[in-house]
């Protein structure tokens, strides 16, 4: 049988990294081929190079059987390839036809002919079946509308193989659904799709074959219906997970953050109405709502990011309103940040140096009360690296170089590292594979049974009902109720998040079918 | 106060902007595709001297004018080679270029000449078929024929960003050099091109500066219009339009300062006037809130060396 992409004996190097090792991987024509594996695996590497973006050092491609070698993406284009990167590659100051169209432009004599791109973009939307609005700008769509646009950017160049490089890390359930929704069509309609991804239940729903990497060489491939989600997640992180902690006594009553009627206001828009709410030492508080109901910005409260227009903060029986996050910081505050590249790292600077930022002027850094002890600096970041199981080949590595996962376990072990009271988590697992989600629920898990507390935000409700002891859940800026987690259903709080407040037993069964039409099963 | 008066300080804040406004298109080009250029003063300064150069030897303006292009271009390729092939940092580099061409321009002109300014040369300080119009001839052929080709460069710029397929590219290439690479395209010959067209642009602003203004080369004679041209483009949002109306407006305090010196109106020091354009492009600059940027503007983009 003649395969749409075969890679044979793949390898690449980095500097200090050997990204892919002999990688064999054959993906029938046809189908949706599912590549997974731990953050820092390979898997953007590999596809890349079948992109044409890297090459390869050793090793060869080949093509609906033909031998290829692609000098860059142009390439790779041209041989029926498109690619749907891990981060958008989008420019949001123009519209979504002139993204879609650029370097393939309609043209009219020598003009760039605009009326016909929206036009040819807007049929091979409508020839797929895909919604998008093509004549507006990009900075004013939805992610998941960016996500479409994406793929029909790959539709538009005639691509008949699209690999799609952790799509759904940034959607909502309900916009994974249409992806997964798209998907289905593209392969009906002939199109080979190789998708990566962390998320195993996607893997079992969306895929028909399913490849391994691990530390850069191919584990295995195997299909769909012959593995479930415990034998990849053994093959991908080489044991048993066990995602969620284990909790080891009951929340203690000793209040340890007060907030009273906490208000924002953003672009004269209310973004929080009157939250109150409290958290005891040694309990972890979940924050549910969909995206964009207010809790983001709550955490950020908390942490000191943004002040509220109204009411005040309690963190152990002192007001802490006013203070800065650097005071935050140095009363026990730590804070993982939503967006690790934007407001958690400095990606052009080293490892190391991301690890003490925010804390340089603790005395264990210090020299002479003005410099920085970078022998402390070097040899406490080699502690972290070796504790919270950073993959990276050293700790003068530039923080961009790192893979996704990589660089959120950066933030988490700084984060931790100052042996915070209060950790306030904004979605501290987004883009990480289920060794390192493991890693971190047990971290977050740990700080709790010794008597922490933690405030965190999640968009997966399971991951929320797993770390919780309470839930509170958000809808439009208001604070909708609190559950206790151990009694809490995941209908009950899928309805709050669209509005109804705390509904009786009987009724919410019928309203959270609704609200939460995803099915999960929590990975174990 | 006559109408003359005004027809006069017209023409000459037409004459003043146009350097800055044709060296600013260059610009907007070059911090488009993603390139800041300090450059572009040395890169006039070449263009200037190569063009005087060019008239003096085969008694062709016109000719002098293409010689302007090619000295503005080299200085162009020298900016091209350093920051878009080796990464190098852009504002040394162009503050570099400019201190190497001054004094390059200085020692030929010494060299070939004798003395830091050159004898005059066949120039193309008026346009002739226009003269013969009714009533306006006086005072449009009163302008250089440069000036009707800067402003021909305003529109077909225009056209180029906002009109063509290398627009939307360059457009692009300056906010996001990445997104650009995995569209299939070369973002190199993309920045080498952006940083070209400005020097062969800035080129012909110093060919106008030396003979449409002017008849001759003397060093100094470029005074900072090549940055005041840099903050046109910022100041005019690095659209046609804009740094056209940008440069007019510097153009014209410059021409209030001249005129205000001449007539000697009041007991102000001449240097203290001619800084007039400076200010009024410093508090234009200042005043501006942050509401446009270039997010690739002054980067490095080398090849094979990006995650994705
Ligand atoms: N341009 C580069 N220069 C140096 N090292 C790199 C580069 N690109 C990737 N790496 C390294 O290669 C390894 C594989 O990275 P890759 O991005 O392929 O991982 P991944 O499997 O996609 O991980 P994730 O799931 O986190 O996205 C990582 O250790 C990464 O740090
Ligand atoms: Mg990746």
């Amino acid at each position: 049988m003649v395969y749409a992409v075969e890679m044979r004996g793949i390898t690449k190097r980095f500097p200090a990294v050997l990204a892919n090792d002999h990688i064999d991987i054959a993906i029938k024509a046809g189908t949706v081929h599912a590549i997974i594996g731990e953050n820092g695996a390979g898997k953007s590497t590999l596809m890349n190079i079948l992109y044409g973006l890297h090459k390869p050092d050793q090793g060869e491609i080949l093509i609906n059987g033909q031998k290829q070698v692609f000098g860059s993406a142009t390439d790779a284009i041209a041989c029926g390839i498109g690619m749907v990167h891990q981060h958008f590659m989008l420019v949001p100051r123009l519209t979504v036809a002139d993204n879609v169209v650029l370097g393939k432009e309609p043209r009219k004599g020598l003009l760039y002919d605009r009326k016909g791109a929206i036009a040819k973009v807007a049929e091979v939307c409508s020839r797929h079946n895909i919604q998008v609005d093509p004549g507006k700008k990009v900075a004013d769509i939805s992610l998941g509308m960016q996500q479409r646009v994406e793929i029909v950017k790959t539709l538009y160049r005639g691509a008949e193989i699209i690999i799609l490089d952790e799509p759904t890390a940034v959607l909502t359930p309900q916009e994974i659904d249409d992806l997964g929704e798209i998907l289905r069509q593209l392969k009906e309609g002939g199109k080979t799709i190789i998708i990566i991804t962390h998320k195993l239940e996607e893997v079992m729903d969306f895929s028909d074959d399913i490849s391994v990497l691990r530390g850069g060489k191919h584990i295995a491939t195997l299909r769909k219906e012959a593995t479930d989600i415990p034998e990849l997640t053994r093959l991908m992180v080489g044991r048993d997970v066990q995602l969620g902690g284990r909790k080891e006594s009951a929340p203690g009553k000793e209040e340890a953050l007060r907030l009273t009627d906490i208000g924002y206001v953003a672009e004269g828009r209310k973004v929080l109405k009157g939250i109150s709410l409290v958290l005891h030492k040694g309990e972890v508080l979940g924050l549910a709502g969909i995206d964009g109901s207010g809790q983001s910005q709550l955490a950020e409260i908390v942490a000191g990011v943004l002040t509220p227009s109204a009411g005040s903060i309690k963190f152990q029986d002192r007001d802490i309103t006013g203070k800065t996050v650097a005071q935050r910081k140095k009363g026990g505050i730590g804070f993982i940040a939503q967006d690790r590249q934007k407001h958690g790292l400095v990606m052009d600077f080293s490892i190391a140096e991301n690890l003490v930022l925010g804390f340089q002027r603790r005395p264990e850094y210090c020299q002479y009360k003005i410099g920085v002890n970078s022998k402390a600096v070097i040899s406490g970041a080699q502690k972290r690296i070796k504790e919270y199981d950073i993959r990276t080949p050293g700790e003068s590595v530039r923080v961009s170089m790192l893979s996704g996962g990589n660089q959120q376990k950066v933030v988490v072990a700084r984060e931790m590292g100052s042996r915070p009271q209060l950790i306030v988590a904004d979605q501290p697992t987004r883009g990480v594979d289920v060794g390192a989600i493991e890693a971190i629920h047990n971290i977050l898990i740990d700080h709790r049974n010794k008597g922490g507390s933690v405030l965190l935000v999640s968009l997966e409700l399971d991951e929320l009902m797993m770390l919780s002891d309470r839930i509170a859940v958000f809808f439009d800026g208001r604070l909708m109720g609190i559950l206790d987690s151990a009694s809490a259903t995941r209908e009950q709080i899928g309805m709050m998040m669209v509005g109804s407040s705390l509904p009786k037993q009987g009724e919410a069964a019928k309203g959270g079918k609704q609200a939460e039409s995803r099915k999960e099963e929590p990975v174990s | 106060m006559t109408l003359g008066f005004f027809v006069v300080l017209l023409l000459s804040v037409i004459r003043l902007s146009t350097p800055m406004f044709i060296a600013g298109l260059g610009n907007m080009y070059c911090e488009r595709v993603g390139i800041l250029n300090l450059g572009a003063e040395g890169m006039m300064v070449s263009g200037a001297f190569a063009a005087v150069l060019g008239s003096y030897y085969t008694g062709n303006p016109w000719i002098g004018v293409l010689c302007g292009m090619v000295g503005g271009l080299v200085a162009g390729a020298i900016h091209a080679l350093i920051c878009v092939e080796f990464g190098g940092l852009h504002a040394i580099s162009g503050l570099g270029i400019t201190m190497l061409f001054n004094g390059v321009t200085k020692f030929l002109c010494l060299s070939i000449f004798g003395s830091t300014f050159t004898p005059n040369v066949a120039a193309l300080q008026t346009t002739k078929i226009l003269q013969g119009l009714p009533v306006l001839g006086k005072y449009l052929g009163a302008l250089s024929p440069l000036v009707y080709l800067g402003g021909l460069i305003a529109v077909i710029s225009y056209f180029v960003i906002f009109r063509t397929p290398y627009g939307l590219r360059v457009q692009m290439v300056g906010d996001d050099p990445r997104t650009v690479e995995t569209a299939g395209i070369d973002v190199w010959k993309m920045r080498y091109s952006g940083v070209l067209i400005c020097g062969l642009l800035c080129g012909i602003a110093g060919a106008y500066m030396s003979l449409g203004q002017l008849d001759r080369f003397f060093e100094g004679m470029i005074a900072g219009k090549g940055m005041l041209a840099v903050i046109a483009v910022k100041m005019g949002k690095w659209e046609p339009k804009g740094i056209l109306g940008t440069a007019l407006l510097l153009g014209f305090f410059d021409a209030v300062q001249l005129q205000l010196q001449i007539n000697g109106v009041i007991g102000i020091p001449p240097e203290m006037l001619q800084l007039l354009p400076y200010v009024a492009g410093i508090a234009v600059l200042s005043m501006q809130t942050g509401a446009t940027r270039l997010s690739a503007l002054d980067s490095q983009y080398l090849r094979n060396k990006y995650k994705f």
